[in-house]
């Protein structure tokens, strides 16, 4: 058995998902709530990159990738305008269920648009391309996933700690009330906030569907819930934590199948997050709150 | 920071460590120590999948072939650690009966990992999804089914694929319907069949009982039905209601189309049944004051497999519109289709099923998909309608289900077909 493969193959996996858990880790150490409706804002964006491929055949990939990047943080931008900014008093409960609508109507919304059949993610040049490394045949966005997530993470790491807004959101997640009285346009904070998630959730979605070209308005679900469960092992609310926990939850999928455990791989990262949650609470990073965001 | 820096150095030496003692990627190999080597893929509560698969162990083991079989959860998406087992194991053919949305990523990511040896699967993958799929690729996709729409042997099927073809260049709508393009789906040519069954059927139980017939007499007529020149071949109910058939198709995913391979021919000695015992089920009348008889059609229109469901339901629209009215009596009953969708889902089944129970049907047909028909058995049986299982394959629609017959053939008949096939194709 070639180990490697699924170690490389789950670091991808880990690499991919931990793009959206930053998402899932920076929203809710802001506004302490969990967006539900981030898995369904993965799935939407693979989806307009379709269209935009289809519809505008002429535009150079990098453009329209650029395209729906952007397309992804004006919708994450939306979001937050109509369905959480109205709530910003209401009960933490009303905001968290307007998520879970919000991610029905994501849902519904394209299973409407495609008529429920799973549509074909374009091919991506260069990510897309069939590859020899380390003795693994596979496409170069496997070998490249990790390393940008991770690269990503740092320079986000590095603008939350070295910038003013980066203080500004450090402030906000810190004490919500007091930054507002300290002048802090908290408003512009969650906004940003969420275009950054979404940012990264496009990112996530071009290495993701590249590798997994089937999309529908279900493929959101699973990289989702998993993304949401690396946040909550990585510690939610700590962006280092939330790689860690999806790469530990990516390599952890992938080396139970190479154990011939296929049919455990779900039961173990929902172990894993039991046990996370039993032993440490918190979570692996969850007591670091200067890196709270 | 450093705690990330930390992992990430970890995580480099680990795999530094592994590719030093890990082997190259193994390829489709030759025979170890003799024997062949299939892996299977089924998804977890799939009726179809799992059986079909299970079928196919039996049978290849039977062989004297290993094999390998696991199982995914639903909503899977990267295949790629699946695949990878594959390719450790040496396997020889690979055998994934699973849902066309699925087969979208698989054969992806098996073109992405180079996979060489042969990739086959049952009746759902003669789609269009498969071949968009395998377009620009070197895989090896063969499926087995039901019907092909080049075989000449038949006038039957040979004035079936005329018609049918020139229907739907003739309804964009329903063009759209089969995917956009007019070839002739197998399942297309089941409903078309499937529908004329129920007609013979109920035929014969008005020539029996006239206008007071019940859909218990056209049950008890379904027993009876014997048709030589059917599309899909002669149709003869079984003492489990299943039509007793003896051949399948091979066919290859090729460039833009299917090809036809071979015949393959599995004896079957089951003898036509004797009509079942319905006690005192009073079952549904015939709706004498609005002249018409109600066919329910139980098919997926929409969900994982909406696109077959659509081409069966097709099939039948096209029967309907070329013989849609019963004389009874001396008048005329017009044949009106009720579609209901149960969006391929088995917890939809009593409510899609109620419904058609509830439009007064007399017989119903489909559905596509093992689970969802099983899963709806009962509501039939409780209102006495006899329903015509359309490419249903799982053994258990029909066992224990007297109200169900099915125009197809079997699981354990395909799974044994495909392991037969399979390892022809191997050993060569």
């Amino acid at each position: 058995m070639n180990i490697t493969s699924y170690l490389i193959r789950g670091l991808a996996t880990g690499g991919q998902f931990a793009l959206v858990a930053i998402g899932y880790t920076m929203v809710y150490g802001i506004l302490k709530l969990i967006n539900f409706a981030h898995g369904e804002l993965f799935m939407v964006s693979g989806i307009l990159m379709i269209y935009i491929v289809a519809d505008l055949p002429t535009l150079p990939i990098g453009l329209a990738i650029c395209l729906m990047a952007a397309l992804t943080v004006f919708i994450g931008f939306m979001i937050e305008k109509f369905a959480y900014s109205p709530l910003r008093s209401a009960p933490r409960m009303s905001v968290m269920i307007s998520a879970i609508g919000v991610s029905y109507l994501l849902q519904n919304l394209v299973s409407y648009i495609t008529g429920g059949l799973s549509k074909q993610f374009p091919d991506i040049p260069i990510i897309g391309e069939s590859i020899r490394f380390l003795g693994i045949k596979d496409k170069l966005t496997v070998f490249l996933s990790p390393v940008i997530a991770i690269i990503l993470t740092v320079i986000l790491v590095l603008i939350i700690n070295h910038t003013k807004f980066g203080m500004a959101m450090r402030a906000v997640s810190k004490d919500f009330e007091t930054s507002q009285l300290m002048g802090i346009k908290i408003n512009r904070v969650i906004s940003i906030t969420f275009a950054i998630g979404a940012f990264l959730a496009a990112v996530g979605s071009v290495l993701y569907f590249a590798k997994n070209t089937g999309i529908n308005h279900f493929s959101g679900a699973n990289p989702g819930l998993k993304a949401f469960i690396a946040a909550v092992v990585g510690g939610i609310g700590s962006i280092p934590g939330a790689v860690v926990g999806a790469l530990i939850i990516g390599v952890a999928e992938s080396l139970a199948k190479a154990f011939g455990l296929a049919d455990f791989s779900d039961v173990i990262s929902f172990g894993l997050l039991i046990i996370i949650l039993v032993v440490k609470p918190t979570g692996i990073f969850g007591e670091k709150t200067t890196e709270k965001v | 920071m450093k705690k990330m820096m930390a992992l990430l150095l970890s995580v480099v030496m680990m795999m530094t460590l592994l590719t030093g003692c890990g082997g190259a990627a193994a390829g489709g190999g030759a025979a170890a120590g003799g024997t062949y080597t299939a892996y299977v893929l089924a998804e977890k509560g799939d009726t179809y999948s799992l059986g079909l698969a299970n079928n196919f162990k039996t049978a290849f083991e039977a062989n004297g072939g290993k094999v390998v079989m696991e199982t995914f959860p639903t909503n899977t998406t990267n295949f790629s650690d699946y695949l990878q087992k594959a390719l450790d194991n040496k396997a020889n053919v690979i055998f994934a009966p699973n849902s066309t949305t699925v087969a979208a990523n698989l054969l992806a990511n098996a073109n992405d990992l180079g996979i060489e040896c042969p990739i086959m699967a049952g009746d759902t993958w003669e789609s269009s999804v498969i071949l968009d799929a395998v377009a620009g690729t070197d895989l090896e996709v063969y499926c087995s089914t039901f019907f092909d729409e080049s075989d000449s042997s038949s006038p039957a099927a040979k004035d079936f694929v005329t018609g049918f073809k020139a229907w739907l260049n003739n309804n964009a709508e329903y063009k759209d319907m089969n995917g956009g393009n007019d070839i002739v789906a197998a399942v297309s040519a089941l409903g078309f069949d499937a529908y004329n069954v129920a007609l013979t059927a109920i035929r014969a139980a008005a020539d029996a009982k006239g206008a007071d017939l019940t859909s218990i007499d056209i049950a008890n007529a379904l027993w009876a039905v014997n048709i030589d020149n059917a599309v899909t071949g002669k149709i003869q109910f079984d003492q489990n209601g299943d039509a007793i058939k003896d051949s399948a198709y091979i066919k290859k995913a090729g460039k833009g189309a299917f090809e036809f391979m071979k015949v393959q021919t599995s004896p079957n000695n089951a003898a036509q049944g004797t009509p079942a015992d319905y006690g005192t089920a009073k079952g549904i009348s015939l709706d004498k004051a609005g002249k018409k008889i109600v066919i329910g059609v139980y098919e997926p229109t929409s969900g994982n497999n909406a696109a077959g469901g659509k081409q069966e339901v097709l099939g039948i629209y096209y029967a309907n519109s070329l013989d849609d009215t019963v004389t009874i009596g001396g008048e005329d009953y017009k044949v009106e289709l009720y579609v209901s969708d149960n969006g391929s889902l088995e917890e939809n089944a009593v409510t899609a099923a109620s419904n058609i129970v509830g439009q007064g049907a007399l017989v119903s047909l489909g559905s596509y998909g093992s689970g969802v028909s099983i899963a709806a058995a009962q509501t039939f049986e409780d209102a006495g309608i006899p329903a015509i299982g359309v490419s249903c394959t799982n053994a258990s629609v029909t066992e224990g289900h007297n109200y169900y017959f099915r125009t197809c053939f079997l699981d354990p008949f395909q799974g044994s077909v495909m392991a037969q096939f399979a390892w022809e194709t191997i050993s060569k």
